[in-house]
């Protein structure tokens, strides 16, 4: 009997099923789209392969170069460095466990680059059993703003080994916040661009140390940290200063 | 048969005809999930598909155009709406909790037509709700994309996604449980 109610899904599904015809008929609305777009089918200009690939090289090198590297390198612990370069109306936040900033005046050897198609899953589990599946310590945050509780906990796996752990919190108002920890012993670099006229990026003090809060134009807020071999981003809609009380009570 | 038609950068007005044929019924509902309105729904299809084409060559995994054009499809019902509706929409919302305390209940008479009125404040709910959650909804429910995947889509935080499920669910369970008919029904 169970299975015979139906499911919310299937009322949607059914809902979607229910439209109004429009007042134009199909071709008819195909030739109003028509209309608006270019005939592209006869001469069509194409360009050459090796055109493209020289046009494509010459943008590399001239976006590589015109990134102003400002002074904005900053230690994050004993590993991990930061460096935020702006160009324009995008800014470009990299962590790496270099310690210098990224060259961007020469472009690396492309014959020298290789891409590895890498496995990935992730499961939802209890607190518990998490800390079971991973080598790494997991921490959550002793302080919480009003009414938030741990909703999920996920784990991200890759090449079927435990990288990635992410903390969801919701409150009453369904509001949510989530605490990502991903394990990174070997050396690393990773890059990640925002356009700077709907984002502003800050360096806060994080317990005594530096972190990069990011405040994206929807009210979004992301802060990012490093501790010794583990990245750390915490994010939500909560304001700034909630989510730095979090981020400052996690006990390592 | 997707990759053999676009070779070049953008389709022949004939190859792009067979996307249309492939596509409309879908991408009319799915504008008309958000709209509600036949006339609004004919001038996002139409909108959509002039997208599609310009865009076109931007798509880099064509085996996903479905989702691909229902993403653009829902963004430009959302737009279509602010410019010709205004903003008349009243936030209402939610779902899951409201099947699963059905499910528990069983389904002797009284539950089944309660389970009608419900699905149908339900449905009429949707009509009422913002048109981002009609969008996320639509998205994760109607074509089965995951959290990432919307996120990806719409260029917005997974989190933020996770939000508005969370508020749309809640929305619509608020609006089921003040019903007047379901309390006298349900006898609370």
């Amino acid at each position: 009997m169970m299975n015979e109610e139906p499911s919310l899904q299937e009322w949607l599904k059914e809902d979607y099923q229910k439209v109004e015809e429009p007042p134009h008929s199909k071709d008819e609305n195909w030739e109003t789209i028509i209309s608006e777009i270019p005939r592209t089918d006869q001469h069509q200009k194409k360009i050459p392969k090796k055109s493209l690939l020289a046009v494509a090289m010459i943008a590399v090198i001239v976006i590589g170069t015109a990134f102003v590297q400002t002074n904005q390198m900053q230690a994050f612990d004993w590993f991990v460095n930061m460096f935020v370069t702006t160009e324009g109306d995008k800014a470009q936040i990299t962590q790496t466990t270099n310690e210098k900033e990224p060259s961007t005046d020469a472009l690396p050897d492309f014959d020298n680059i290789t891409t590895n198609a890498v496995q990935e899953e992730n499961k939802e589990m209890t607190f518990e059993e998490a800390q079971d599946e991973t080598d790494f310590n997991i921490y959550a945050p002793s302080y919480l703003p009003d009414s938030y509780q741990l909703e999920s906990v996920t784990v991200f796996y890759e090449e079927a080994l435990a990288r990635e752990v992410q903390l969801e919190y919701v409150n009453n108002l369904n509001d949510v916040v989530m605490l990502n920890q991903t394990y990174q012993p070997d050396d690393f670099s990773a890059s990640k661009v925002v356009d700077n006229e709907d984002t502003e990026i800050k360096t806060i003090v994080l317990d005594g140390g530096e972190a990069r809060l990011v405040e994206f134009e929807d009210g979004h807020i992301q802060i990012i940290w490093s501790t010794p071999k583990m990245n750390w981003v915490l994010e939500g809609e909560e304001n700034k200063e909630q989510l730095i009380n979090v981020a400052e009570s996690i006990d390592y | 048969m997707l990759k053999k038609i676009f070779k070049k950068s953008e389709p022949t007005h004939e190859e792009f005809r067979l996307v249309y044929d492939m596509f409309y019924s879908r991408v009319y509902r799915d504008v008309y999930f958000i709209t509600k309105d036949s006339h609004l729904a004919q001038d996002a299809l139409q909108e959509t598909f002039v997208k599609a084409y310009k865009h076109m060559h931007r798509l880099e995994d064509r085996e996903r155009m479905g989702a691909w054009l229902s993403t653009i499809a829902t963004r430009t019902a959302i737009d279509v709406l602010r410019k010709r509706k205004g903003a008349r929409e009243v936030l209402t919302e939610d779902i899951m909790i409201q099947e699963r305390n059905m499910k528990e209940k069983g389904l002797d008479t009284l539950h089944i037509v309660e389970a009608n009125l419900v699905k149908e404040e339900l449905l009429e709910s949707l009509k009422e709700i913002k048109a981002e959650y009609r969008e996320i909804i639509l998205l994760r429910y109607i074509h089965d994309l995951s959290i990432k995947e919307i996120a990806d889509s719409l260029s917005i935080n997974e989190s933020t996604v996770k939000t508005r499920l969370h508020r749309a669910r809640n929305k619509m369970k608020e609006k089921v449980q003040r019903d007047p008919k379901r309390q006298w029904i349900g006898g609370e």
